[in-house]
């Protein structure tokens, strides 16, 4: 009776449909105070003087902290250390933290944050990749504006293109785009044992959280306590800012030796934490006249923002992708992430790929019509499949799904009648289908090679009831009830005996951060080995009990039995209470190293990802000719993702982040002044899809097992964001015959464009 | 500071509160009631949303000091004798919640549409909801979960 | 959220009284759906009292009579927009409170929060502004009538003084053989309108008679295109009527560039929606 593969109930449902779910602002400490930040009012400055003392006269305010305060090192630790927890003597964007402010009510550390008073000298800013880039822009940061570049190089593009019967070259844009998790960021420091310190927070990656707290404060991790607290959303927005809101409560905490409790207004968490890289590319594309590539060459610049953060990574997954899923024996693509005076960027569901991804996905769509193939036969015909090579040289080896989902979406969404039909719409209101493919390396593969294990630690207790402890987070995604499919299944047990454990640091294994889809594939892979070892330990005991070898045993619907004479068995109650009674130790660590990845950074060549899921979206369109206002009707989106482990989760996620690109496509961008201030920091002004801005979403899974996966599965979450966008613009060209190169598609852009074209 | 009295889920509550309180602060910091979300604490996100005598609002743009006399509602109230409604069982069954953050004020909204309109129309169900952003689910196991409790009776 | 005052006005006299004493930055609280933000987002200059006007039950109801409908000022927009005798006279009203924010907001938010808040954008003023809306100001010293197009000033700016209360709307009940209300939003839902157009029109032997047309957001306040009403004066609803119509407001309206939108998109969409709004107007006759 396996639970695998079935649409169980969430494990979290019931907490959150009652109300009771604790979020971090749901707690409370007696003694607590409310902290507050001071927000830099300036773009790019030098700080003359920080005045705190008429703040600190506020009736109700504690302690007020700056830079000078940080008894630790004030940098986060992300992937390379330049954003410090609090600005010291530069400030390099709008809305970067100087100082925190805790007092006994909001309002009186409100009023303190109004009263600190700061004196910058400005310094002449560089507010988009095209200044940042020109050889004589301000210097960001000592090493200058590129935070980080990296290249692939594959066969010779010259070549590739002389072969080519056509080449189209264009250049694209993408905006920020900013998470909107319903949860705000926010943390509640409480002093502890020994000098100790526990942070409960909203967070994907407590152990980097529990890193950047130790920085801070100058103590070692074991003194440092991360618990997470039920997380309302996150798509990458909590990978890495929370280590900088942990740090600062915790060090109010640390200071004062009273409960600190910060949670950010929405206007803050817009101001301050990390977003989608705005990208500029420019891609050149080589094809032979039966549409198969001969080269591609790609230039692709992400907009950092102030500090790096995850941005070296995010670039880097950009890259891998660059190419698109397809194959192609000459490339050459430079990537580089830039510096500017805007907020930082970092993770965001897909990580660098949706970007580039527009831009690839765009180019073939040109190309299909400049050669008159149907667009998704030229995805067909250019298709990787098991035993193609990716742009960096690593051959796919199995579960190369990608075919199947274009046959599958195309099929489905009546691709063929639809373009006919549709193309016979002459009046102001048109309609247009299109179609992209994509890929998605699981995990951190070779760009985050020292994460790529995870711990778990399984429990059976006497009454047989199940703990697994894994250092892999729910922050909505549904990883509580996956994993507690894997773990019913591994020890034949029933789900509802199942409970992860919440996240504590203390009692949970550091399993690496829950990013990159990755946590199924290295959490559910821990458990298993966990469990294994577990029922090695139990089939001692039941093959005495029954007097049969354990090889033949069939662990199953909690029992154990003879698997030629299946009603010779015990249950597996009678078994734990044996084991108790002989004294086994029945709980254990799972231990699980990802499959070998490797990059080389001097070929830009290797073995990116141990396996990718693959995706094809047809969206259909319809276009009022006199607004310029698209509506999305319809996306068919086909994933391979291996195993569903719990389909109804799979739908879920498929039909949010299907949402999500369509905001992404046509509505969300984060708007700024000349003068480098963010001009719509809330949800007012920076505009997200309610329940009527949606379509109709037809998610097809397709399952192409990845052995070393549990039960086959790969990963997934990301990847239903990633292609959504090029279909819909790829839709727009169709309806319209004008091929929109930047996004968002707003109204207003693809008015002047089919003003321009008329 | 001044003295409220309120029903909240059918109880009786008299209490001295300061007049710049929101209905939101007040239930979640006074009556401890903290299943009412904020989100964006300006009206857009619907997470706040309560039942104020009979009617969805946003309990950020409520004084509390308005709802002296008024009958209210909240995710905690939903239920019955620590038994979930219909609606909050369909929201279970249709795997409509994710992160949850939205869910306590889309249940609200949810509720106040089917104790107007107790089979609505798939059209508006989505009006109802429209206030209440949800970034997770894209909203169709939510507007699936509604349809389905209004089949039942809720 | 910063400490503030509010006294809950218990009626008309003792808001009066109250004036008569004098205050300090007086702010009237209605529905709060816009004043709460503006306090949020430290808008109002401190001190300021809040004036809880939202239990005045006198100024909730709405009364047709002979010449004129009369709606209260705390009438919110889903009591409007769900009136079926509203509907029949006013459709470009209850079209426009339709679509303001969410069902949250409009269970809130009232006429005379709207009016008052002066908004370029506010939905509910268009449409008043085509039906030939007045309203009752009242205030301890007396009582005045004011055509609404003679209310606004300019940008969240009015003729109203401090104290003086929006008691109620005037329309006349004369009924049009067409009315609608178009607007364009960031999105479907809960989006402050980037352009909006009300228009109410009457017909005598085929011909327009009346046309009102009233244009938001494309200015500092609410305008009338009335070139455009006056070219369609006596013309039949052709296509090419339309299309000059179309071309003919598109002078009229002097929008800026703001975050949500651009001054040549607005410009534009003046003539779009126009040459929607009589197409349809077409279409049902």
């Amino acid at each position: 009776m396996s639970v695998v593969g079935k649409s169980v109930e969430r494990k979290d449902a019931l907490d959150k449909v009652l109300g009771l779910a604790q979020y971090v602002d749901d707690m409370h400490f007696d003694n607590m105070l409310i902290a507050k930040g001071v927000y830099s009012k300036e773009t790019y400055g030098k700080i003359i003087s920080i005045d705190i003392s008429k703040a600190e006269r506020v009736k109700g305010v504690v302690k007020i902290v700056t830079s000078k305060d940080i008894p630790g090192e004030n940098l986060v630790p992300i992937v390379r250390k330049d954003m410090p927890f609090l600005a010291e003597d530069v400030v390099r964007y709008y809305g970067e933290p100087v100082a925190y402010v805790a007092a006994e009510t909001i309002e009186a550390a409100e009023e303190a944050v109004k009263l600190v008073h700061i004196q910058y000298k400005p310094l002449e800013t560089v507010l988009s990749i095209e200044e940042s880039i020109k050889e004589k822009a301000p210097k960001i940061h000592p090493h200058g504006n590129i935070h980080k570049s990296y290249k692939i190089r594959k066969g010779d593009v010259a070549r590739g293109f002389s072969e080519a019967d056509i080449i189209i070259e264009n250049e694209y844009r993408t905006p920020h785009q900013e998470h909107s998790y319903l949860e705000t960021n926010g943390m509640l420091a409480v002093p502890a044992y020994e000098g100790g310190i526990t942070v409960y927070g909203s967070m994907q990656c407590p152990f980097y959280v529990q890193e950047g707290v130790a920085n801070i404060l100058n103590i070692p991790l074991n003194k440092v306590r991360i618990v997470q607290t039920v997380t309302g959303g996150g798509f990458g927005g909590k990978e890495d800012i929370p280590s900088l809101y942990a740090g600062n409560a915790a060090l109010l905490a640390y200071l004062t030796g009273r409960p600190v409790k910060l949670v950010l207004t929405r206007e803050e968490d817009f101001f301050t934490s990390s977003k989608r890289h705005p990208s500029l590319i420019k891609y050149k594309t080589g094809a032979r006249k039966d549409g198969t590539l001969t080269a591609i060459e790609v230039t692709y610049y992400l907009d950092g923002g102030a500090y790096s953060t995850l941005s070296p990574i995010v670039m880097w997954r950009g890259l891998i992708h660059a190419t698109g899923p397809y194959r192609c024996e000459n490339v050459r693509v430079d990537s580089h992430v830039v510096a500017t005076n805007r907020v930082h960027c970092g993770a965001f569901r897909g990580f660098g790929q949706p970007q580039v991804i527009f831009a690839h996905e765009s180019q073939m769509d040109i190309l299909a019509d400049k050669l008159q193939i149907d667009p998704a036969e030229i995805r067909r015909i250019n298709a990787v499949n098991v035993g193609d090579e990716t742009s960096t040289g690593q051959k796919l080896e199995t579960s190369v799904g990608l075919l199947e989902t274009i046959e599958k979406s195309v099929d489905k969404s009546e691709w063929q009648q639809k373009r006919s039909i549709y193309e016979q719409d002459k009046g102001d209101k048109r309609r247009g289908i299109g179609v992209s493919s994509c890929f998605y390396g699981v995990s951190l593969g070779a760009g985050g090679r020292k994460y790529e294990r995870s711990g778990a630690y399984v429990e059976i207790n006497r009454d047989s009831s199940v703990n697994v402890a894994v250092g892999t987070t729910e922050m909505g995604q549904g990883m509580r009830t996956v994993l507690s499919q894997i773990t019913a299944d591994a020890l034949g047990v029933k789900y509802e005996d199942i409970y992860i454990v919440p996240v504590d640091s203390t009692r949970v294994p550091d399993s690496g951060p829950t990013v990159a889809s990755r946590a199924t594939v290295m959490s559910g892979n821990a458990i298993r080995d966990a469990c294994r070892q577990l029922k090695e330990r139990l089939g001692k005991v039941a093959e005495e009990m029954l007097k049969i070898p354990r090889e033949v045993l069939v662990w199953d619907n909690d029992e154990v039995y003879f698997k030629q004479n299946p009603s010779v068995k015990l249950t597996f109650k009678s078994v734990i209470e044996e084991a108790y009674k002989r004294d086994v130790h029945l709980a254990t660590q799972g231990w699980f190293v990802a499959p070998y990845t490797t990059f080389d950074e001097e070929t830009g060549q290797g073995w990116c990802y141990f396996t990718y899921v693959y995706s094809t979206n047809v969206a259909e369109v319809e276009v009022d000719m006199t607004t310029g206002i698209v509506t999305v009707l319809k996306v068919t989106a086909a994933h391979d993702l291996g195993k569903a482990i719990n389909p109804a989760l799979v739908e879920g996620q498929i039909q949010g982040g299907v949402v999500q690109g369509i905001g992404y496509a046509l509505i969300e961008n984060l708007l700024y002044d000349k003068s480098g201030k963010m001009i719509n920091p809330n949800f007012s002004t920076y505009i997200i899809p309610t329940s009527v801005d949606t379509a109709v979403i037809d998610p097809i899974i397709v399952e192409h097992i990845y052995p070393d996966g549990p039960y086959g599965a790969k990963g997934f979450g990301e990847l239903p964001i990633i292609g959504v966008a090029p279909a819909i613009v790829n839709a727009v060209f169709h309806a319209t015959g004008v091929r929109m190169k930047e996004l968002p598609v707003t109204p207003e852009r693809l008015f002047s464009v089919i003003g321009e074209k008329k | 500071m001044k003295k409220i009295k309120v029903k909240v889920n059918g109880k009786e509550y008299v209490k001295d509160i300061p007049e710049y309180k929101t209905l939101l602060d007040f239930l979640r910091e006074d009556l401890f009631l903290t299943g009412t979300k904020r989100g964006c604490g300006a009206g857009e996100c619907g997470a706040c949303t309560v039942i104020l005598n009979g009617r969805a609002v946003n309990s950020c743009l409520v004084l509390a000091v308005e709802c002296d006399g008024a009958e209210i509602k909240t995710i905690e109230g939903e239920g019955e004798n620590g038994k979930l409604s219909p609606l909050q069982e369909a929201f279970q069954h249709h795997h409509a919640v994710q992160c949850g953050f939205c869910t306590p004020g889309m249940v609200m909204s949810a509720r106040s549409l089917l104790d107007r309109v107790p089979h609505p129309t798939e059209e508006e169900i989505k009006e109802a909801i429209e206030g209440n952003f949800c970034r997770c689910t894209g909203y169709k196991q939510i507007v699936e979960a509604i349809i389905d409790a209004s089949r039942g009776g809720s | 959220m910063r400490r503030f005052s509010v006294i809950r006005i218990r009626s008309l006299e003792h808001l009066f009284d109250l004036a008569e004493k004098g205050m300090t930055n007086p702010y009237f609280l209605a529905g709060g759906t816009d004043l709460l933000i503006k306090i949020k987002d430290d808008l109002l200059i401190p001190p300021f009292t809040v004036l809880d006007i939202s239990g005045l039950q006198e100024l909730r109801s709405i009364h047709f009579e002979q010449d004129y409908v009369r709606i209260g000022s705390l009438v919110t927009h889903g009591e409007i927009e769900k009136h079926p005798e509203l509907r029949l006279l006013f459709p470009s009203l209850t079209d426009a409170c339709h679509g303001v924010g969410s069902p949250q907001i409009r269970n809130r938010a009232t006429i005379g929060g709207n009016i008052g808040n002066a908004s370029p954008a506010a939905d509910s003023i268009p449409p008043l502004y085509v039906y030939g809306a007045e309203l009752h100001l009242v205030n301890s010293k007396g009582e005045r009538w004011v055509k609404i197009e003679d209310f606004f000033t300019g940008p969240g700016k009015t003729i109203r003084n401090p104290v003086e209360i929006i008691k109620e709307i005037r329309i006349p009940a004369e009924k049009r053989d067409y009315g609608t209300y178009l607007r364009l939003g960031q999105r479907k839902a809960l989006a402050i309108s980037k352009i909006s157009l009300a228009l109410a029109g009457k017909k005598k032997n085929g011909s327009m008679e009346d046309v009102k047309i009233a244009l938001g957001a494309v200015g500092p306040t609410v305008i009338m295109a009335v070139e455009t009403s006056l070219y369609l004066r006596g013309k039949e609803l052709s296509s090419e009527v339309i299309k000059e119509a179309g071309n003919i407001i598109e002078k009229e309206a002097e929008p800026i560039t703001d975050l949500r939108s651009s001054k040549e998109y607005r410009k534009k969409m003046c003539s779009t929606l126009l040459v929607k709004a009589l197409t349809n107007w077409k279409q049902v006759a």
